[in-house]
């Protein structure tokens, strides 16, 4: 048996669908991002870096310290292979810090024309040590445990490998196994293992035993609850989980910045051994929550509290309503981005990755030109609000 | 080329070797998802022996996405089927693999993990491993697959008749349904009957709940009477998949392969697979699934 890594503190990982997003997630804490760039990536939707992009994430990540690996973890059929060994290069030559894949074709060709750090994809829904250590011996860094291991399973895990071990913590969970579902394939013809899956697990359905129908009062449903790991993070954190993730690269800058900071100082309280008030950090991350949530099987097998059913899983989040994009402290006055509608008078409080939200009531309200203005009611409209203490870009404002 | 079945019953083996079949695949459910039949260790036996007296193969099936409290217990079971007569080890998660390695028993492994082996260089890299054969993924077109077998350092197979597996979950979709309801469900474990049909897709799709969890079907099971002369050309093991029908299904089903190759005529090929189409098609052989557009 190899003996437990030392307790550290793990890897924050976090997703970006795009340059604003991946700058928002690292200013807000994350270590990392994960991010899709046009080729060989899943969620062809959220994979909007082409290579400039990536190269200006890279550098953004770097000048704080910080990485960006790329997914590249789509199951290439024989005629998506074209250009595979020229885009790893670029990557490499880019600067990226990781590439996140799931078929060997990818791997190997990797290992062979670049000096790229490989991390094993969640598509390969590796389940067990030996799993891990298989990835390990073929050359990747670390491996993307798959969603269905409980803590203990984790524990276990880490008691029998030295390859890095990578846990998704919060969003999105696929039902089936991922990689192995092809529901998507069959209903829709959209490829789930090339970037297409069409969701088909969270529909409803009629369950039938022969011709007699099972259900009545309301749909058979598969459907699961998000993933939400507050209360299991200090234990991921002591089994020696090396990079915590987050999922969801289709999610707001809000979603991300409110995610990201909830779990980074949950990390640091946690290893800086302060008192942790887990209440305080639940009902935060719930600020960002537009679907209900559970720990998955982070206890174990999941059950009826695990799933939805027969609820619209979407729910209003508390309101984002603008991002600062500039801040003049002799006039005291924000350049602020509107993202909601929201009135003059509107108590708010701003979020920053900096500080404990603060509150203000907006009584200082003008459009770009210095026209007064009593509601703010256009999308990405530039406003100039007072605010009676310092903000920064990026900071964000919330109505309460 | 040949024949793979999913014998039900150990009694009906000499009849498919009567019938064309070279291969059987049988295993137990504590190793494998999605069986016809869960055989005892002592019913293996007596299969391997009956198999290998008429000079056919036994592949064991141990395709369980395998965790860690299974990993005991899938080295003692290795340890047995290393005792029997048998030709191949059929797995789906590639812990099993170590586990089969340091046992020294990789060269008996198919890598069959459903989806996962989608391009021509899937074969290469497990050759590298040193594993017996590679079974291509169930999305694969008809001429992707035989531009994958061309070549190939492995023995390559494919599901080319059966209802093909779609969706597997380790949770256990139908029990917690009935528990939300406060319904009973204990009969509805491992019920091989029911369907589930989406709101507008008027499609009735298996599925079932197991010791490993959910599992769904395609409604329709794939044939491949028109192709069988073509693919033979290039693939190793056609596997006819017998899950949710019967021996007597799958013998005749083994019977018009055999006739379509003895006689080499298209239109018997014809005539059978139309026979067929109310609750059959052909799966992906001809339909390329969308790749990054939507």
């Amino acid at each position: 048996m190899i003996n437990i890594k030392t307790l550290k503190k793990p890897e924050l990982l976090a997703p970006a669908g795009d340059l604003e997003k991946l700058k928002v997630a690292l200013i807000y804490g994350a270590d990392a991002v994960f991010i899709g760039g046009k080729k060989f990536s899943l969620r062809a939707r959220a994979s909007n870096f082409d290579l400039p992009d990536i190269k200006e994430a890279c550098e953004f990540a770097h000048r704080l310290h910080k990485k960006v690996y790329v997914t590249t973890n789509i199951l290439p059929h024989n005629d998506n292979l074209d250009g595979l060994v020229e885009y790893l290069k670029d990557l490499e030559q880019i600067g990226v810090d990781a590439i996140i894949c799931a078929s060997p074709v990818i791997i190997d060709h990797a290992k062979k024309h670049t000096n790229l750090e490989i991390h094993i994809s969640t598509q390969q829904s590796a389940t067990n040590y030996h799993s891990v250590n298989f990835w390990q011996n073929v050359g990747a860094t670390r491996v993307v445990l798959a969603r269905e291991l409980n803590k203990y399973e984790l524990k276990e895990i880490r008691e029998h490998t030295t390859c890095d071990m990578e846990v998704f913590i919060h969003g999105g969970m696929c039902v089936s196994y991922s990689g192995r579902c092809t529901l998507s394939n069959n209903m829709t013809d959209r490829d789930a293992n090339r970037g297409g899956c069409a969701h088909s697990c969270r529909w409803n359905y009629d369950l039938y035993d022969g011709l007699k129908k099972l259900n009545q009062e309301i749909p058979f449903s598969m459907s699961s609850k998000d993933l939400q790991t507050v209360r299991q993070i200090s234990d991921l954190i002591d089994i020696g989980v090396d990079s915590l993730k987050i999922e969801g690269r289709m999610k707001s800058i809000h979603y991300i910045a409110t995610v990201v900071h909830t779990y980074r100082k949950l990390i640091d309280d946690i290893c800086d051994d302060f008192d942790i008030n887990l209440p305080k950090y639940l009902l935060e991350i719930r600020k960002a929550e537009n679907r209900l949530t559970s720990h998955g099987f982070m206890e174990g097998m999941t059950t009826i509290d695990e799933q939805l059913y027969n609820i619209r899983s979407e729910n209003p989040t508390q309101e984002f309503i603008g991002i600062v994009r500039d801040y003049n402290e002799d006039t005291q006055v924000a350049i602020v981005e509107q993202r909601n509608h929201f009135e003059l008078n509107q108590d708010v409080e701003v979020f920053s990755p900096r500080y404990e939200p603060l509150k203000f009531k907006v009584d200082f309200m003008q459009d770009e030109d210095g026209e007064d203005i009593d509601i703010a009611r256009h999308p990405k409209q530039l406003l100039r609000i007072k605010i009676p203490f310092a903000v920064q870009p990026y900071d964000m404002l919330r109505k309460i | 080329m040949k024949f793979a079945v999913t014998p039900y019953t150990i009694k009906s083996i000499p009849k498919f070797v009567e019938a064309g079949v070279d291969i059987f695949i049988m295993g137990n459910e504590a190793y494998a998802n999605r069986l016809v039949h869960s055989y005892s260790n002592l019913e293996l036996e007596e299969a391997s022996k009956l198999i290998a007296s008429l000079e056919k193969e036994l592949y064991i099936s141990m395709n369980i996405m395998m965790h860690n409290k299974d990993i005991d217990d899938i080295k003692q079971f290795l340890g047995f089927v290393k005792t029997l007569d048998i030709s191949g080890i059929i797995f789906g998660e590639v812990g099993v693999y170590q586990v089969a390695k340091e046992m020294a028993m990789e060269d008996l492994l198919i890598y069959h993990p459903e989806t996962l082996n989608t391009n021509l260089y899937d074969p290469i890299f497990w050759d590298h491993l040193g594993i017996k054969g590679v079974t291509i993924s169930k999305e694969i077109t008809l001429e992707e697959m035989k531009i994958i077998c061309k070549d190939s350092p492995l023995e390559m197979s494919m599901i080319g008749h059966g209802h093909l597996n779609m969706f597997h979950s380790r949770r256990p979709l139908i029990e917690n349904f009935f528990k939300y309801n406060r319904s009973e469900y204990e009969d509805l474990i491992n019920n091989r009957n029911l369907r589930i049909v989406e709101e507008i897709r008027n499609e009735a799709y298996p599925i079932f709940q197991d010791l490993h969890g959910t599992h769904i079907f395609r409604d329709k099971a794939l044939e491949s009477f028109q192709e069988i002369q073509s693919i033979r050309e290039t693939l190793d093991v056609f596997i006819i998949d017998g899950i949710f029908k019967d021996d007597e299904y799958l013998l005749k089903v083994v019977s018009e392969y055999q006739a379509i190759l003895n006689q080499k005529e298209q239109t018997l090929a014809e005539e059978i697979s139309k026979k067929y189409q109310e609750d059959h098609d052909s799966g992906f052989l001809y339909k390329k699934t969308v790749y990054d557009k939507y």
